[in-house]
């Protein structure tokens, strides 16, 4: 009984489990790995991706995909951008921005619970039409040279820390205690879990799955000022094939497809892992080809890993 | 009396569910509704809970006359049902708690003094909460915090009965309470369905099959056959045999 609860407890936290030996490993192994440029490196590099997987994270655990994310992210940094090189201030060209993510998450939560779409069908739309939309607004073409402090949250620092490090911890910290200390995250949760139930006991479904998909739109347009600032241009590619590595990040940190199952930390823990991974292939020089393929087999283990600690805990006659 | 039903009449189409019926729960009654298939003990049940309307025919609750247009109007007065599985009305993942309170979770400001208007989930008061009702009917469930996986099925049921009483109902509807649970949680449900009878005072209507387990629980058998009342009885004083004539019908 004790080895079980032991057990059930490393694998509940598989990720961070695997991430600290893999960690360890590669401080003996990797060289140059166990640096503070190159740790720094790491997190900077997950910003984006984490800021991203925090949106995706809130649809699926409410039990819902949410493919639009990158084309959202590409459509609010082009949209940004175009409006700040036009004259626009910082201040009002940053809000539309997030308002422009916002749109998009409204529409997939209209169409998924006022239309009736299943929300993979529903997001594909938006993930097409928000790509097309974004490529169509500066014809393909990318925005170089923005304002300094349009680039602060991206490029800037704050004493020694870059600021994209800052919001990855400040945003995953507010995130996590909104859902697991409010009503709202439980409800996110419960209609994950059993949407049925939740709509019986006198949730109001809709608002939670719309309010979720606003905040994932919110979040990848915020996402996508962080991806602008750092590259000091906006292009309506960025972020092709995001939403993979999301969903990726988010599988091997333990949220369930299903819904209702997860921690946003854990998220967190698998963004930190497929940035390491992909960080110490670099630093072997192993061709970029194959990051895919571990990735891959990463996620197998993931999903592996969540069958048996399932297993565990269901009720056995 | 606290529920009375006036020759009450409903009809899909061409079918006649019931014709008729009148029927009369009382102050602390477990009443069983017994009948074969398309007997109307469903359509009844569907009635008192709020899921449709009578086409014929008066409700009183407490001597007052109510309608119910839909179930939220039926909770409102208290009258609760608990479905057949009642696992599809509890989040396989989340603690025992979690489903006791699911969607009347109560919350605290995380700052009394100041912004009062952030409220966080009393997580403590709700624990605790949860122990006491299930403390207080008998249900012995190692700890609240085990997500609803990990518990057998009869003790699903009871979780699903605890949320129901946390309601405070006055009046509980039972539809196939044991279907599908073994043979010694059927038994372990069927007391606690009795001691919510009788220890919590709520009057309870239990549709069923089974009349093994009705004879165990019930105060009074109503008998339904084709949409009308074909008999009454307690089960004290009438053999199964009876029973099952009325429900066959003929002589």
């Amino acid at each position: 009984m004790k080895r079980r609860e032991f057990l059930k407890t490393v694998l509940d936290n598989s990720v961070w489990v695997i991430l600290s030996i893999f960690l360890i490993f590669n401080a003996f192994y990797t060289p140059r790995f166990f640096t503070v440029l190159n740790l720094r490196n790491i997190l900077i590099h997950s910003s984006i991706l984490g800021i991203v997987v925090i949106g995706e994270s809130l649809c699926l655990l409410s039990g819902h995909f949410d493919l639009s994310v990158e084309s959202t992210l590409a459509l609010a940094a082009v949209v940004g951008s175009l409006l700040v090189k036009n004259g626009m201030g910082i201040f009002t060209s940053i809000l539309a921005m997030l308002l422009s993510g916002g749109m998009v998450g409204l529409v997939n939560g209209m169409l998924i619970r006022k239309v009736g779409l299943n929300a993979f069908v529903a997001t594909l739309i938006t993930y097409i039409g928000v790509r097309g939309t974004a490529l169509g607004i500066v014809e393909g073409k990318t925005i170089w040279n923005l304002p300094p402090s349009f680039c602060f949250l991206g490029a800037g620092t704050i004493w020694l820390f870059p600021v994209q490090i800052l919001l990855l911890i400040g945003l995953y910290g507010v995130f996590h205690l909104l859902l697991i200390t409010t009503r709202f995250g439980r409800h996110v949760y419960l209609v994950g879990d059993n949407q049925l139930a939740a709509r019986i006991s006198g949730i109001n479904v809709d608002r939670v799955v719309v309010s979720v998909f606003v905040l994932s739109g919110f979040l990848s347009a915020f996402a996508g000022l962080v991806m602008a600032g750092r590259l000091n241009s906006a292009s309506p590619l960025f972020g092709t094939g995001m939403v993979f590595e999301a969903m990726s990040a988010a599988i091997i940190g333990g949220i369930s497809l299903r819904g209702g199952v997860g921690s946003l930390p854990m998220a967190l823990g698998g963004v930190l892992l497929l940035s390491s991974i992909s960080n110490v292939l670099n630093l072997h020089a192993v061709s970029p080809y194959w990051i895919q393929t571990i990735r891959a087999i990463m996620i197998l283990f993931a999903v592996v890993l969540d069958s048996l600690k399932r297993r565990l805990v269901r009720y056995e006659e | 009396m606290l529920l009375q039903l006036e020759n009450v009449s409903k009809s899909f189409g061409e079918v006649r569910a019931l014709e008729n019926v009148s029927f009369v729960l009382n102050y602390h009654e477990i009443v069983g509704l017994v009948g074969g298939n398309g007997a109307g003990k469903s359509t009844l049940i569907k009635i008192l809970a709020g899921v449709f309307p009578p086409d014929k025919g008066r409700i009183y609750l407490e001597g007052q006359e109510v309608v119910f247009r839909n179930p939220k109007e039926a909770h409102n007065h208290g009258i609760y049902t608990v479905h057949q599985k009642m696992e599809e009305i509890l989040a396989p993942h989340h603690d025992v708690t979690a489903n006791i309170f699911m969607g009347e979770e109560v919350t605290r400001p995380l700052f009394r003094s100041f912004i009062p208007f952030i409220k966080v989930l009393a997580k403590r008061e709700m624990e605790k909460e949860a122990e006491e009702i299930l403390s207080r009917v008998g249900i012995r469930i190692d700890s609240v915090r085990r997500p609803i996986v990990s518990y057998s099925g009869g003790q699903r049921q009871a979780v699903a009965l605890a949320r129901a009483i946390r309601k405070k109902p006055k009046i509980l509807l039972l539809d196939e309470p044991t279907a599908a649970l073994g043979v010694k949680e059927k038994f372990q449900v069927l007391r606690l369905i009795r001691r919510l009878g009788k220890e919590e005072g709520i009057s309870i209507v239990i549709v069923s099959h089974n009349l093994e387990e009705v004879f165990e629980v019930v105060d009074r058998i109503v008998v339904l056959r084709n949409g009308q009342v074909v008999g009454e009885c307690s089960p004290s004083q009438a053999t199964k045999e009876r029973v099952v004539q009325m429900i066959v019908g003929g002589e």
